[in-house]
């Protein structure tokens, strides 16, 4: 099924749920919360198997393909990257990592400092259904084979900013990279 | 907790909590030791901040000791190669290194023929700062600007002779993005996999004849597969690290680069003294005219330069016309100031020779027209 149709389907069936429980009793409190941390461990456990699985296989395979330019974040020229494999692999797990932490700290405000524990439990199972349903667990955890639209480097599905923006989508042939590799565009300073 | 735990340390006293002098006589204060006196108020707050002092500036000169101690392993582990090449190694006749800051070492070489110098920059993690260490680490995961700090060195090799300008290098693959990243002359090149090299490692060059003349076996041998996790780049360049913004910054300053981040385990060590002697014998080809390029790649060089170059004039022309364009706005709202702030009767004088002004032009056209 759809991710997006799916989702839409668990949060009707949990928005239902959610008007039978009682959030005031303590029992149902503790247990939202403690099957809500679990959810999250398993997430993340999902994210150290993959990842340590990547370092496994080691696939120091080179990879390139050119990055549309963001305005938003001042980059007007196309990216040409550089990478392997593996480095690819451990950047789209670092990426989800980072966005489960996200998660927990809206989480955390809306549940811990503004008291609200429908939240808590709506999000009970989207980290994990989105750590099974992202490409890279896809490929390393249930050995899907990286081809198709498990081909590397990922397309992002066209979210809505992209249409406002014009950013294009990633490009891999031959052309743009040749032209976007040797363009001088690194360089930045560190600081 | 820890007040309640510092204060069972505290003077009898002061434990008591009698912390204001004014329950006491005169006579009775008068009467007490200097330590009675003292005992009489409460210390928590100053022990507490002592204690937090002492222990910071404790942390700070454990990790500057360790970082201290990390530097001269790694300058000491690879002098060998660097003694039986030149006169001097280290900054003066009896010294090995410069500190410059708790994380920063600087070290040199001089005194061979066909090589200038060598420096030796090395920066550590700033461990002596544990909060700044925490701090990188955490940003470092959550931003792409801030790199998770390690301890990495640079070997920079300045040749005395002259030769042609050109970018080859040997690049890790763990890692390599950032490496185009942070080095613009690696951002000019183009990437490449090779057999003669082990699989962890490619070939980012200018033109494929530097890259077969620039690996010479003695540096194929050196390199391992394993060694691609701390040989970070071994490059010869001449154009600069930071992306130029002046037509001054893209003066060629050919040099050999090594980047490394320090291990130092023997093996490792070893290695860098390998690619370094590796290096120095590159050097030599390429004075005694025994590795030359064919002229169709420097060609191609010169290209790149050029279209370098002229990026960077027309980003210079877009700001000059920026400058003419802002500098005319300014004076057109000077002038409209002006008119505002004189006088009525100036005011309408200068709008009636406005006036006659285009009377005449309009007269003069319609004469042209009859």
């Amino acid at each position: 099924m759809n991710p997006a149709v799916s989702n839409i389907v668990i949060m009707l069936v949990m928005m239902q749920l959610a008007k039978r429980l009682d959030f005031e009793d303590p029992d149902v409190l503790f247990y939202t919360r403690a099957a809500y941390v679990s959810c999250q461990l398993v997430a993340f456990a999902i994210y150290f198997i993959v990842r340590a699985k990547i370092n496994a296989k080691n696939d120091l395979t080179t990879l390139k393909y050119v990055e549309p330019a963001n305005p938003l974040s001042g980059d007007a020229e196309p990216k040409a990257v550089v990478t392997t494999v593996k480095e690819y692999d451990l950047q789209q797990v670092n990426t989800q990592v980072k966005g489960m932490f996200t998660g927990l700290a809206m989480m955390a405000f809306m549940h811990l400092y503004m008291k609200y524990t429908n939240p808590l439990f709506m999000q009970l199972i989207s980290t994990v259904k989105s750590a099974l349903e992202s490409n890279i667990v896809k490929i390393h955890l249930f050995g899907a084979p990286a081809s198709g639209d498990l081909k590397r480097p990922f397309k992002a599905a066209p979210g809505f900013m992209d249409a406002l923006t014009g950013a294009g989508a990633v490009k891999t042939d031959k052309q743009s990279i040749e032209e976007a590799e040797v363009s001088g565009a690194g360089g930045i300073k560190e600081d | 907790m820890i007040f309640e735990v510092l204060n069972k340390l505290l003077p009898a006293g002061m434990q008591q909590g009698v912390s204001d002098y004014s329950e006491f006589t005169l006579e009775e204060l008068t009467a007490m030791s200097i330590w009675q006196r003292i005992a009489i108020r409460n210390w928590s707050l100053e022990i507490v901040t002592v204690s937090f002092i002492f222990s910071f500036i404790a942390i700070y000169k454990l990790g500057d000791l360790y970082n201290q101690s990390k530097a001269t392993t790694f300058l000491k582990g690879i002098s060998p190669v660097l003694k039986k090449h030149f006169y001097q190694v280290g900054v003066t006749g009896d010294k090995l290194y410069v500190k410059d800051s708790a994380e920063n070492f600087s070290s040199y070489a001089t005194g061979r023929t066909n090589i200038a110098k060598v420096d030796i920059k090395i920066s550590l993690q700033p461990r002596q700062n544990l909060f700044v260490w925490i701090l990188e680490y955490v940003l470092g995961f959550f931003t792409g600007s801030v790199k998770i700090p390690t301890d990495k060195a640079e070997i920079t090799i300045t040749p005395s002779v002259q030769y042609d300008n050109f970018i080859v290098a040997i690049v890790s693959k763990l890692g390599m993005n950032d490496a185009r990243k942070f080095n613009y002359f690696l951002s000019l090149c183009k990437t490449n996999d090779s057999t003669n090299l082990p699989e962890s490692f490619v070939y980012m060059s200018e033109a494929n004849e530097f890259q077969d003349k620039f690996s010479i076996p003695e540096l194929n041998k050196a390199l391992t597969l394993q060694s691609a996790s701390f040989v970070k780049f071994i490059a010869a360049t001449d154009q600069p690290v930071e992306r130029p913004e002046s037509l001054r910054e893209m003066i060629p300053q050919r040099r050999l680069v090594v980047s490394v981040d320090i291990s130092n385990k023997k093996d490792d060590l070893a290695l860098v003294q390998q690619v370094l002697e590796a290096l120095f014998v590159f050097v030599d080809r390429i004075a005694d005219k025994s590795i030359t390029f064919r002229p169709e790649a420097l060609k191609k060089v010169v290209k790149t330069r050029e279209v370098e170059i002229e990026k960077l004039k027309k980003i210079q022309e877009e700001i000059q016309q920026e400058k003419v364009a802002e500098e005319k706005a300014q004076q057109k709202r000077a002038e409209r100031d002006r008119l505002r702030n004189l006088s009525r009767e100036e005011q309408i004088k200068l709008e009636k020779k406005e006036m006659e002004k285009k009377q005449k032009k309009l007269q003069r056209k319609q004469k042209v027209r009859m």
